[in-house]
């Protein structure tokens, strides 16, 4: 059976056009899967309808063989934060808060405990070489450490699937390597990664590459 | 988890967006605190000289029917329990025939009146049942004999009368007694003496009247002519009216102030939801439910209202002792200060359900 996946996938904003259309896709666990296309051809957008954000006009979205899209906002909310892991396409941290506050922020919205959060948290920080003290805020850090930080707060409560928004858009070649080994090493313990790239060496380094 | 688990790690978040924003927290503190502070500084006076009026106007005895009767009247105890029977009454107490006496121990010549007390409730004198032996005497009274710690013992002709055993507060509605000394009585005397003033307490000024005709009726003297009803309806209603218009004079001002409130903290709110709506976007994608976001943003509101409203009453209240003005009653001030947090509250909610309705693809997506 899939571990994630979706089915004829069909989304448009309100009354425009479709912008995706008949789109399926599959990661199985332990696999690397690359979306990859030129620019305005959906990626980011089939990324949010698989992270369960958007609601799709037609198709729908399966984890583990079930149908999800569908689900009421309060159920997709839950399964985010259970099942899925997210990386945006900027670090999107809340400034206001400490490195470590912001890693264990998924905490809130599921059923992990804080302190296990934190220490996870911060085996994370030293695994993916973030040398930054986990009390810092986002604004005295650089921008390739606070992808990693948002790598680590997409991983920190261990998901199922792993989603990323050009995870390595904007980090040097040394942060670049550092995300992809993290996100390679993730796929090796036997759950499904799903990025959008335009990254040459992160789609070398996936299993698979899915075009749009 | 479990639900008090949940809720920990709610109000715990809630707290800590409370003293991380802390722009907009400190704009929420000097909004809720100084409209806290202006509504018990200008509602807050009005209550406060509504209940120095109302007070001054039961001092007048506007709610105490007064009966007095001579002698002849034949008026003995038992028109204590008879009286009882009225619904409206609130309190019923009889005196017996005033005694003069003076102070035992010096030997002074000022001399008070001394009254038997029936009353099956002491609670309005602030007199003890289980220590109602002796005689109690108010601050006045105490005053007239020289007698401040209210101890010694009262004499008439250098015969003891009755040991002085505590002060007594004196109500409003006895004050025109003053100077009182009052000698509390059993209620399970046998015999049934007689008295010379009986006092009913309306519960409300505007029920006197009523009072007054059922007193009247109940009272079975033995000679009619011989007994007088005397109560104040004209100041009742005068009460009634005072109360009437400077109470809604306030709750009018109250209404209004805490309006403005919360329709400015709304707008505040709204603001900074504005400004970190991208925040609220990535809440919702990492797993955050609508309820919860709503729920976030106003405990972290309420939160920061509460110490506003604590602080607000606070400096209100130092500005009204600092200007020898009159101060309303804690009820007063205690509704005050939950009315503003609770405004603060509501308006709060539109701009969260602003923040949960964020759609994450809109706020985070970079083109």
């Amino acid at each position: 059976m899939t571990a994630f996946g979706c089915e004829q996938l069909e989304f448009g904003y309100e009354n425009l056009p479709s912008i995706l259309t008949g789109v399926s896709l599959s990661a199985e666990a332990g696999e690397l899967v690359a979306i990859t296309g030129p620019s305005g051809r959906g990626k980011s957008t089939l990324l949010y309808l698989l992270g369960l954000m958007l609601s799709p006009r037609a198709g729908r979205v399966l984890v583990k063989g079930e149908p999800v899209s569908g689900l009421p906002d309060a159920q997709r909310s839950a399964l985010r934060a259970r099942l899925l892991g997210f990386v945006f396409q900027d670090a999107a941290l809340d400034q206001t808060r400490t490195v470590i506050d912001n890693i264990t922020e998924v905490c809130l919205y599921s059923d992990l405990d804080r302190q296990t959060a934190r220490e996870r948290g911060l085996a994370l920080i030293e695994q993916l070489g973030v040398q930054v003290p986990a009390e810092r805020r986002p604004g005295q850090i650089s921008g390739g450490q606070a992808q990693r930080i948002a790598l680590c707060r997409a991983l920190v409560h261990d998901p199922m699937v792993l989603l990323a928004d050009e995870p390595t858009g904007n980090l040097d070649d040394a942060s670049a390597d550092g995300v992809i080994d993290a996100m390679r090493r993730h796929s090796q313990t036997g759950r499904a990664v799903i990025v959008v790239t335009h990254d040459p060496r992160l789609e070398r380094a996936c299993d698979r590459s899915v075009p749009l | 988890m479990t639900r008090t688990e949940r809720w920990r790690k709610v109000l715990a978040e809630a707290w800590a967006m409370a003293l991380s924003q802390r722009v907009a927290s400190i704009l929420t503190l000097v909004l809720v605190g100084g409209m806290g502070a202006t509504v018990l500084l200008t509602a807050g006076r009005t209550a406060a000289a509504e209940r120095a009026i109302l007070a001054s106007i039961d001092d007048a005895g506007s709610r105490a029917v007064v009966v007095r009767a001579e002698p002849k009247a034949g008026l003995d105890t038992t028109v204590v329990a008879r009286l009882n029977t009225i619904e409206d009454a609130e309190w019923v107490g009889a005196f017996g025939a005033a005694q003069d006496a003076t102070n035992g121990g010096t030997g002074g010549d000022v001399s008070v009146a001394v009254r038997a007390l029936y009353a099956t409730d002491l609670t309005p004198l602030h007199i003890s049942p289980t220590n109602a032996e002796g005689c109690y005497a108010s601050t006045q009274a105490l005053t007239v004999l020289g007698m401040p710690d209210a101890a010694g013992y009262l004499a008439s002709d250098g015969t003891p009368v009755c040991d002085v055993t505590g002060r007594l507060t004196t109500p409003a509605f006895l004050a025109q007694f003053e100077p009182l000394v009052v000698l509390p009585q059993p209620s399970t005397a046998e015999q049934e003496p007689q008295v010379a003033i009986v006092v009913v307490l309306a519960r409300h000024p505007e029920q006197v009247a009523a009072v007054a005709a059922a007193t009247t009726a109940l009272l079975s003297p033995l000679d009619a002519s011989a007994v007088s009803v005397t109560a104040s309806p004209d100041i009742a209603r005068l009460r009634a009216l005072v109360q009437g218009q400077l109470g809604g004079f306030g709750r009018s001002l109250t209404l209004t102030l805490t309006t403005v409130l919360a329709a400015l903290v709304g707008a505040l709110l709204f603001g900074l939801v504005m400004i970190r709506r991208k925040d609220f976007g990535r809440r919702r994608a990492l797993g955050a439910t609508r309820s919860l976001i709503v729920a976030l943003v106003t405990i972290s509101t309420l939160y920061v209202a509460v110490a506003a409203s604590l602080l607000g009453g606070t400096i209100a209240m130092a500005a009204l002792v600092a200007g020898g003005e009159p101060l309303p009653g804690w009820d007063f001030i205690a509704a005050t200060l939950i009315l503003t947090s609770a405004a603060a509250g509501t308006g709060a909610i539109p701009p969260s359900i602003v923040a949960a309705r964020r759609d994450p693809l809109t706020e985070l997506r970079v083109p």
